[in-house]
């Protein structure tokens, strides 16, 4: 293929998104999307992995049961309608050229204190993990009775307006954008521009996944004692995922959204590639990947999936590190994939999560890196002035964790070490953790389970140390 | 009436123009180095005529060396001070990778080594309330070690120094008696991080005015005389990136530029890379570098010389070499693919330069002056102050 306006077109595509983007500053984080009118995603952009595969169901959902009529809004975080957890909230909008539809715009803001459900950390259904918002028409009033249902997790309404604001300001940048950029290369070309840029995508998914020898290659692993299996099938050009075997979903909330699950199985293939891909339609026609329903990895509607979306979504992504391990060792032993600690800490009014970077082990030609996340949780943490601004507790240390490398040839990266104790009455809880034996949280000198919720009183000192990486050789 | 000289440099080349009391207007292009950017315009000042008087001239400097020493983490030594407990907040930065998809973990490098950081006892509230004021005896232990280390500028970043600065401007104090250049990070905006980088910019591009203006002295130039304006700006809110490009004021910064290289995907597809070869080893026509760059085309396209450059000798029989390489791998004869990757890069610096300008704004020649001019001639914005320009 030799196609002289492939990267101009993605780049225009790319850059619409990324414009969308800066409209929106408040949340802890935002993604947008664009589709065409025959609900094709045309392209994503965004900070976090998990949340680029969703859309299609959102737009799939919204498309089939509303006529979106221009200039009307439609605000979801149902899980069944795409949205990876129930702080993560889809804003829809259809792009009219005249009367004509031309395309489905998409902007997703996440504020994670909107989990602040009094049962969050214990929850047995999807209604105790947030506020459940079902496909409704942003019309007049209804933002004002959203505001005050969302208002019940503490969330002020100041921050819910900026950031509805900052979501209906980047819809309209992407709308306005993809208009013009139709009217700049003419419909018909761009419609074909779009579809060929989709062909170049599947087609490098395609031959990065070719390197798969034929076969099929199957491991498992557990999560709370319950079967997480994981199958590879390739036959030439077909290649599949799936999770036949995989144990029914959880009362338990470390069940997997359908969604979820597709992002990071998309996520581990699509970084096998170690280039910039253009994401849209061509890589869900690329690869196949089946989740029965009711199981962990694709539960009922209103199972609960918040720790699933920490903690399962890794071990999804470590059973398919396994596979690579025996299909594809050598690239398999250029990875430093580890899982990811992530926290959730809980007071009456307020709720946190926070995931951290470890250390990566050393090679032969090289240190290892100090606390950096390596998985498909990848989003910045947060600033400690903002941390102790916004929440109850003081950060007493955050720092790299020490290592003894004085006599190794290469050193493995540090893991963090932090140090805070809170000012309130609170609950903590581990919602992933990844190398059990490197990585833990200490409360009062005794280390947290994973799962378990514990309740701190004010003063109580937390110790938190993630994992330093190995050393690689040693001198004489 | 004096000498008006403008200076634009840029990691590859110096352009200068210069305009003398009686009206004429000189142009002289030196090659430059990204390791000494100083290098280049002290050549290029050589050029000038026998009867030119630095001391009465008036030379406008507009660079990238900061940028460049950002990006190529070539620092000058300095030290940074932070609340104790928190010394390596540069090490530990954000703690993302860069590549949103791999699985292979890379950061960038801190600013500032892990050994130049060090923590001080002392604590203000997130209220604002002095809760430990830094010790003396600390910092002179601290003192003692950056004197062994022959470090005298140092960046003060502590914990919620903005709510009330009082254990900076303390530390600020002490190390100004003790003859340091240092900067505090409280009127600066922002949370920690951000703070602390924008500090070390800020230190970064004043020790680039430096070296230019030290150089400068030394050849007779006046120091009132000397304007630096440099394009990593302080003046815009930092947008920290992965790799560590700020968009600055004016957003001259495009990720794509004409020295960046191009390539074929695995599949077939002609693209061209949002990297920078820079000036060493250089493009391909430079005789060293192995990345055909959009450089590289121009100069085989318009059959450029650069004979004004001595040093530099272009050689076009291995662009097209190279091109050929390149070209039957696209099936296309190699006029045809020199062509297309022509219109290419000119199209694609245009769809960033909307990105950043907006649609509606109009290109002229200094953002991508060699696609638009389709030429190496004169470049600088400079050039438009002061008239047609005669080559040195």
């Amino acid at each position: 293929m030799s196609n002289w306006d492939l990267q101009i077109t993605y780049r225009s595509i790319k850059n619409v998104l990324t414009q969308g983007l800066e409209k929106v500053k408040t949340p802890d984080f935002a993604h947008l999307a664009l589709y065409d009118s025959k609900g094709q995603m045309i392209h994503v952009e965004g900070s976090h992995a998990l949340h680029f595969f969703g859309f299609s169901q959102t737009i799939g959902f919204i498309s089939k049961y509303f006529k979106l009529a221009p200039d009307e809004i439609i605000v979801t975080n149902d899980l069944s309608a795409g949205s990876p957890r129930l702080c993560d909230l889809n804003f829809v909008s259809a792009i009219y050229d005249g009367r004509e539809l031309r395309g489905y715009a998409v902007s997703q803001i996440s504020i994670e204190g909107l989990l602040n459900h009094p049962q969050i950390l214990n929850s047995k259904s999807l209604e105790e993990e947030g506020f459940k918002i079902p496909p409704t028409p942003l019309a007049l009033g209804v933002q004002s009775a959203l505001f005050e249902f969302l208002a019940a997790s503490g969330v002020s309404r100041e921050t819910l307006s900026a950031s509805f604001e900052e979501a209906l300001g980047a819809l309209k940048v992407i709308k306005d954008g993809f208009l013009f950029q139709e009217k700049r290369w003419g419909r018909s070309k761009f419609n074909e521009k779009l579809g060929e840029l989709s062909e170049y995508t599947e087609s490098l998914l395609r031959t990065s996944l070719h390197r798969f020898p034929d076969g099929e290659y199957a491991t498992q692993s557990k999560v709370e004692n319950q079967t997480l299996a994981t199958r590879l099938k390739v036959r030439g050009e077909n290649f599949s995922v799936d999770f036949l075997g995989t144990a029914k979903a959880a009362t338990g909330s470390f069940n997997c959204n359908y969604t979820t699950t597709l992002s990071a199985c998309f996520w581990f293939f699509l970084s096998l590639i170690e280039d910039e891909i253009p994401i849209n339609v061509g890589v869900l026609r690329a690869l196949t990947v089946e989740a029965p329903t009711g199981t962990l990895v694709n539960p009922p509607h209103h199972s609960p999936c918040l720790d699933g979306y920490y903690r399962t979504s890794q071990l999804i992504v470590a059973n398919l590190l396994k596979l690579l391990e025996n299909t594809l060792p050598q690239e398999f032993s250029q990875s430093t994939v580890r899982k990811t600690l992530a926290l959730a800490i809980k007071s009456k009014d307020k709720f946190l999560i926070q995931t951290f970077g470890c250390g990566t082990d050393a090679g032969p030609q090289h240190d290892g890196v100090s606390v950096i996340k390596t998985g498909v949780h990848n989003q910045k943490s947060k600033a400690m002035e903002y941390l102790e601004n916004g929440y109850d507790f003081k950060i007493l240390q955050s720092d790299l964790r020490m290592i003894n490398s004085l006599d190794a040839v290469h050193s493995g990266g540090r893991g963090l070490g932090r140090v805070f104790s809170v000012e309130q009455d609170c609950e903590i809880k581990i919602l992933s953790q990844g190398n059990e034996d490197h990585s833990e949280i200490i409360v009062e000198e005794k280390p947290l389970k994973l799962g378990t919720v514990v309740k701190l009183s004010p003063g109580t000192k937390v110790i938190l140390a993630t994992a330093n990486g190995e050393n690689y050789g040693q001198k004489n | 009436m004096s000498w008006k000289i403008f200076a634009d440099v840029r990691e590859t080349f110096v352009e200068v123009s210069a305009k003398s009391p009686q009206g004429d207007s000189l142009f002289i292009r030196t090659l430059n180095r990204k390791d000494q950017m100083h290098l280049g315009l002290k050549e290029a000042l050589t050029f000038l005529p026998e009867d030119f008087v630095p001391a009465a001239a008036s030379v406008e400097i507009r660079s990238d060396y900061a940028k460049t020493l950002w990006r190529e983490n070539w620092l000058p030594p300095m030290a940074l001070l932070t609340t104790e407990g928190f010394q390596n907040i540069l090490e530990i930065s954000y703690q993302n990778r860069s590549n949103l998809f791999s699985l292979k973990s890379k950061k960038s490098p801190a600013p500032i080594p892990i050994e130049h950081c060090f923590g001080v006892t002392e604590r203000t509230t997130k209220e604002g309330r002095v809760e430990m004021a830094p010790q003396p005896a600390e910092l002179e232990t601290i003192f003692s070690k950056l004197d062994l280390m022959k470090i005298n500028s140092v960046a003060i970043s502590f914990l919620h120094s903005p709510k009330n600065p009082q254990n900076e401007i303390t530390t600020t104090q002490y190390f100004k008696e003790k003859g340091f250049r240092v900067f505090p990070s409280f009127s600066e905006k922002g949370f920690e991080l951000e703070r602390t980088l924008h500090l070390i910019q800020t230190l970064v591009k004043e020790m680039a005015e430096i070296t230019y203006v030290t150089e400068l002295e030394a050849l007779g130039f006046k120091k009132e005389n000397i304007t630096y304006k440099e394009s990593l700006n302080d003046k815009k809110t930092i947008t920290v990136v992965e790799d560590r490009i700020f968009s600055n004021e004016t957003g001259m910064e495009l990720p794509l530029s004409p020295m960046s290289p191009l390539f074929i995907s695995s599949t077939g597809v002609p693209q061209i890379k949002y990297e920078n070869v820079g000036s060493e080893p250089g493009p391909v026509c430079f005789g060293k570098g192995v990345n055909l760059t959009l450089f590289d085309l121009l100069v085989l396209k318009n059959g450029i010389q650069f004979d004004e450059i001595k040093k530099l000798k272009i050689d076009h029989a291995r662009v097209k070499k190279y091109l050929l390489l390149l070209s039957q791998q696209l099936r296309l004869p190699w006029e045809s693919a020199l062509d297309k990757y022509l219109e290419m890069g000119k199209s694609l610096i245009l769809i960033e330069a909307e990105n950043i300008f907006g649609a509606k704004q109009e290109y002229d020649g200094w953002m991508a002056p060699y696609f638009f001019k389709n030429t190496v001639k004169p470049t600088s914005t400079y050039t438009k102050e002061i008239g047609q320009v005669t080559h040195v």
